[in-house]
């Protein structure tokens, strides 16, 4: 597709995405040099999951899909190249799907590229296996349990994209999206932890709704991919929502 | 000067997004209140405007005010209004310390703001009482309750300044708001984490930020709270230098 090709090379050449790259990267590093010592009796997966944690628990990665979107959706309002995006034969929907995919392309392939030149470090310092979970029972199933955890993290990530790529169409000014979206996050973060119902509807808490059950010595599998469903199926209604709005109203430049 | 104020005042007055910022404030109120409100551990609303205070830092809240340094200066970027600024006779200096003032301002207001809201939910919700220190070991007074209150919520507006300091720096260096608010976040993020283990926490400014540590205590040090303001301000004026040298040196981009 020329559009998602398009997208991409919009994303690639921007500075954030480097900026985001290199501040992601900080968070291994530091914790590599600062805290080596601290963890002598650790595995490199068990490191890796921390960082992967750190890296989740201070919202960096959210942060970075939050800059990413409002710059591919709301930095076209404003930067006015919208209309002449859409002088070209290039149908709204399709344009929006390119957007969407590039974005969370982007941001998988930016926290995987962390997460295994993290692992890697980490494999060099420490020997590999085995993974401990919570209170330091050991863990089976490292493999699945390790991609579970990253894909948990992708999916939060996907949500608050799809929040992003609304607050774009409804505000199209670039900042004010970025750090409303950041805050709405740790609104629902705080909604979502008055009630385990909430917590079920809003499954945006990575520690309760995805750390802990990877971490048990039984995987809960059924209990992640329903949380996975709620919130895919809760960014589709966000991204749908979005383009009607944006397919609802005219181009205004 | 005062045209210069003037009209970045007027430019965040009209402008509607900034009131999400009180929105947001007064929905985190309402939902850290609640939550207090079925814990057994706050009974006198001492406690509950103290954790308010205590929680505005730890989330992160000081967003609020990150996101408006970033506005105040982003909004010229995304407006195409720099560079009508500078077609007039431009002074860099009065056109930073309008932009500083700005921040002070909604700095200020936005601690008054979620202070008041936080004190009319705990008054409604709680009973007066004495209350916990910072370590929430030793007790406080209820009698000298709302001088503790004062003091910590105005200096804590206060150290908050050099957050906008520090955001306008790397706005005026990078242009873009974003990438400043981005890089702020960081910064702060990381000095936090690091301080928080490390021995070097002395040289960095987020230990002097956190300052309701000092006031909170069974009698309040003023000695060390008027350390604490004076490196923070230091911060702030060598910040201010660096951004003025900058922006002066800066070319109109158009």
């Amino acid at each position: 597709m020329v559009g998602l090709k398009i997208e991409l090379l919009k994303i690639g050449r921007s500075r954030l995405l480097w900026l985001g790259f290199a501040l992601l990267m900080a968070f291994p590093l530091a914790l590599i040099i600062f805290m080596r010592s601290r963890f002598a009796d650790k595995t490199a997966i068990d490191m890796t999951v921390y960082t992967l944690v750190t890296i989740v628990d201070t919202s960096a990665l959210f942060i970075v899909s939050a800059m990413l979107s409002g710059l591919i959706f709301a930095g076209e309002f404003q930067y006015r190249t919208l209309r002449y995006i859409l002088i070209k034969p290039i149908s709204l929907g399709r344009l929006f799907l390119c957007k969407v995919c590039a974005i969370w392309l982007f941001v998988s392939l930016l926290f995987i590229a962390v997460i295994t030149i993290c692992l890697l470090i980490n494999c060099l310092l420490w020997k590999p296996f085995p993974m401990h979970g919570m209170g330091g029972v050991l863990l089976n199933r490292e493999a699945l349990r390790f991609t579970l955890l990253i894909c948990s993290t992708l999916v939060i990530s996907l949500f608050l994209i799809a929040l992003t790529t609304f607050y774009s169409v409804l505000l199209k000014s670039q900042i004010t999206v970025v750090v409303l979206t950041v805050l709405s996050f740790l609104i629902f973060f705080i909604i979502s932890n008055l009630s385990p119902l909430i917590h079920m509807l809003l499954p945006i808490d990575f520690r309760y709704n995805f750390l802990k059950p990877i971490g048990k010595e039984e995987l809960e599998l059924s209990g992640i991919l329903l949380n996975y469903l709620i919130l895919a199926g809760e960014s589709l209604i966000l991204l749908l929502t979005s383009f009607l709005i944006i397919k609802g109203s005219d181009i205004k430049v | 000067m005062y045209y210069y104020i003037k009209n970045e005042l007027l430019k965040v007055i009209y402008i509607k997004r900034l009131y999400l910022g009180y929105l947001g404030g007064l929905l985190f109120v309402i939902l850290l209140t609640t939550f207090f409100y079925k814990s057994p551990h706050f009974e006198s609303y001492f406690d509950v405007i103290k954790a308010m205070l205590i929680h505005l830092y730890a989330l992160k809240l000081h967003l609020f005010v990150l996101g408006f340094a970033a506005f105040i200066y982003s909004v010229d970027i995304e407006e195409r209004t720099m560079k009508i600024i500078r077609s007039k006779p431009f002074s860099p200096l009065k056109f930073l310390l309008a932009k500083y003032t700005v921040g002070a301002i909604y700095t200020f207001l936005f601690y008054l703001t979620f202070a008041l809201l936080t004190i009319a939910v705990a008054l409604l919700l709680f009973e007066n009482g004495d209350f916990t220190d910072y370590k929430y070991e030793g007790l406080i007074a209820a009698e000298r309750g709302w001088q503790y209150i004062f003091t910590a919520y105005t200096l804590q507006a206060y150290v908050s300044l050099f957050i906008i300091a520090l955001l306008l720096f790397f706005a005026v260096i990078f242009e873009n708001g974003v990438a400043a608010f981005f890089i702020t976040f960081f910064i702060m993020l990381g000095f936090s984490m690091v301080g928080s283990k490390y021995r070097i926490h002395k040289l960095l400014p987020t230990r002097y930020m956190e300052i309701w540590r000092l006031v909170f205590r069974e009698e309040i040090p003023w000695g060390s709270l008027l350390f604490y303001c004076m490196v923070i301000s230091c911060s702030i004026i060598l910040i201010f230098i660096a951004t003025y040298t900058v922006l002066r040196s800066k070319e109109v981009k158009c």
